[in-house]
């Protein structure tokens, strides 16, 4: 039973960690080390929910996407109009990304505030944020599967090309050619007739060889209903796979898979925001 | 409540204080230091073999294909988690496909460039200096994808071949870079970066777990303050994550489009060089080792394998961790080289 209501130890996590990000950035300073990039970010982001939809496009692993120019790519030239489009559809592309990290991570935060209040506030802060950490990784999953977030993604990758090609990097690729695409269609149908002939011709003179052959006659008499086609291959199904795998794996091969499968269902079981080494 | 955790906030921020610190004083570790000599080159590659002696000759011998988005030393990140010096204690004479990094002239270099020449080049070369005619194989990740195809097209040279991590089945459900990227203009991003930033590739990579990769890992430093053999590891680690190479432009929209888009090699419809890629042509033994909790090649992925080869002898070995642990974890390196040496020694 956790005697503190929810609303209380959010405040008071949130304040907390956004202390955290406040020493953390101090002790950087302090200590003359290389920062970590976009931890302070990070820390912020999960500070509250609110202050997470504008920081959340810098959290790390996010942060490629709303940088236009990754990988030290760089415009040389703008074409203004063709620019002006293609900024516009990236902005909107991240704009629409954007709100779906916001929905991740408010859904993480709600989440990780269900898991607080049922089960009891660790004194270490740490624990919290590997409890938020796995339910960040739960929500996101969820979205990151959805067609429409592969479409966000996609589209912003999309958009991203534009607005480089807009600004003179790289070239646009050629427009197909629909002579050149006919011609290519048609020396493909007439590959396929050639190889198609050529198959038949080879079962002809396999057939020709198989009934001039003695050991082939005698093979068809042993069988009454010869097939010239090749044997369809025995379909492997999961059930197959795997007895003809416990069939060939060594002894002490199968020993690990059980062990393995053993502890997966133990780890399984693990609290959420138990620590993983 | 407040008082706990103002201190327990005060220590967190000291402790990864002093953790970077003594990271920002470690400078930038070596890795992939055990000893090697290049045995063999072209454009484009270099076929590495590693330790030295004549007993290397008595051992079995096994060819690594590594994947062209990162680094191989991951598995040679030093020397207590090494792959490849665990494989040498189990027996292997050790060979290693290095791809290097393209040019602005390799822009054209083509998937099929890579699989029927290159990987061709580097096993006839090991078939070499073996004095034999036919390789064991051991493809990681994409590696292990060219290995599957390699072993398609070239039947009479490949022994036996191992795929770790390796994408088989490209649109199983759970494969989430395979779903996002189904919806990319591949020849247009090609056009405008002719080779493909690594950076890109790598970013897109971390945004597969935002969280675990992004927060998580920069918070577990806090743990590794004054434990200076872990911040090492971290040092490496950090290194060859980001240092990813980039990718010959139109091998890299061969891949994403016949494989991440089409999923052809499940299809039967890849071809390569001209040459149909089937998959039951594979005849030679198998070991298919994938990682049950792989974020990038979900196992599903992998096990497609089973259905689609043409062996009688295939086996799966399961390993309970992720894609990278597969290579660098402790329990990896204690299980996944004895048990690969072993299935491949009885196969000799």
């Amino acid at each position: 039973m956790n005697p503190t209501p929810p609303t209380d130890w959010t405040q008071v996590l949130a304040q907390l960690q956004s202390q955290f990000a406040a020493a953390l950035s101090h002790a950087e300073r302090a200590s003359g080390a290389r920062p970590l990039p976009d931890l302070g970010d990070w820390l912020q982001a999960f500070s509250s929910p609110t202050r997470a939809t504008a920081r959340t496009a810098q959290a790390p692993g996010l942060a490629f996407m709303a940088n236009p120019w990754p990988g030290g790519v760089s415009p040389n030239t703008v074409d203004t109009d063709r620019g002006g489009v293609a900024a516009t559809r990236y902005q909107e592309a991240l704009a629409a990304l954007q709100q779906a990290w916001l929905k991740i991570g408010i859904e993480a935060w709600n989440r990780l505030c269900d898991a607080q209040t049922i089960n009891e506030i660790p004194d270490d802060l740490q624990v919290s944020y590997d409890r938020w950490i796995y339910y960040g990784e739960q929500a996101f999953a969820e979205q990151a599967r959805s067609d429409h977030y592969a479409g966000l993604v996609s589209e912003l990758i999309n958009a991203q090309v534009a607005l480089h090609l807009a600004c003179g990097i790289g070239n646009e690729p050629p427009p197909d050619d629909p002579q050149q695409l006919r011609q290519a269609l048609a020396e493909a149908h007439s590959r396929e007739a050639n190889l198609r002939a050529d198959l038949e011709a080879l079962r002809e003179s396999h057939g020709r060889d198989s009934a001039s052959s003695p050991a082939a006659t005698k093979k068809t008499r042993a069988r009454p209903k010869p097939s010239k086609k090749k044997p369809a291959k025995k379909k492997v199904t999961k059930q197959t796979a795997r007895a003809r795998a416990q069939k060939t794996v060594p002894a002490e091969t199968q020993g690990v898979r059980k062990k393995v499968l053993k502890k997966k269902a133990q780890d399984a079981k693990a609290t959420p925001g138990s620590r993983q080494r | 409540m407040t008082n706990t955790s103002d201190k327990s906030i005060q220590m967190l921020a000291a402790r990864l204080a002093r953790s970077l610190a003594q990271l920002a004083q470690l400078g930038v570790p070596e890795i992939g230091t055990s000893p090697h000599e290049t045995v063999f080159s072209g454009p484009g590659f270099r076929l590495l073999r590693y330790g030295s002696g004549p007993e290397r000759a008595q051992s079995c011998p096994v060819l690594i294909v590594y994947a062209l988005v990162n680094r191989p030393w991951v598995l040679d990140l030093e020397p207590q988690r090494s792959i490849i010096a665990r494989l040498m204690d189990a027996g292997l004479d050790v060979f290693l496909v290095e791809w290097t990094d393209p040019g602005r002239d390799d822009q054209g270099t083509t998937l099929a460039d890579y699989i029927c020449d290159m990987l061709d080049q580097c096993v006839d070369a090991a078939c070499t200096v073996r004095h034999e005619t036919t390789v064991n194989l051991l493809g990681v990740c994409q590696g292990g994808t060219f290995s599957l195809c390699y072993s398609a097209l070239f039947t009479h040279k490949v022994r036996n071949l191992i795929t770790m991590v390796t994408p088989v089945d490209f649109h199983t459900e759970d494969n989430l870079l395979s779903h996002w990227v189904r919806g990319v203009d591949v020849e247009r991003m090609v056009s405008c970066y002719g080779n493909v930033p690594g950076a890109f590739l790598n970013a897109l990579f971390v945004a597969l777990q935002p969280f675990r990769l992004g927060g998580k890992k920069a918070l577990d430093l806090a743990d590794l303050a004054d434990d200076h053999d872990r911040l090492q590891t971290f040092a490496r680690m950090e290194h060859w994550i980001a240092d990813s190479p980039d990718q010959a432009g139109r091998a890299f929209a061969d891949f994403l489009t016949m494989l991440f888009q089409r999923n052809s090699l499940v299809k039967g419809q890849m071809v390569l060089g001209g040459r149909a890629v089937r998959l039951d042509d594979i005849r030679c033994p198998i070991l298919n080792v994938y990682a049950l909790a792989d974020h990038l090649v979900p196992p599903t992925a992998s096990r497609a394998l089973a259905q689609h080869a043409g062996c009688t002898d295939y086996t799966e070995l399961a390993f309970d961790g992720g894609h990278i642990g597969i290579y660098v974890s402790r329990h990896a390196q204690q299980q996944i080289p004895p048990k690969v040496a072993a299935w491949l020694q009885a196969r000799q």
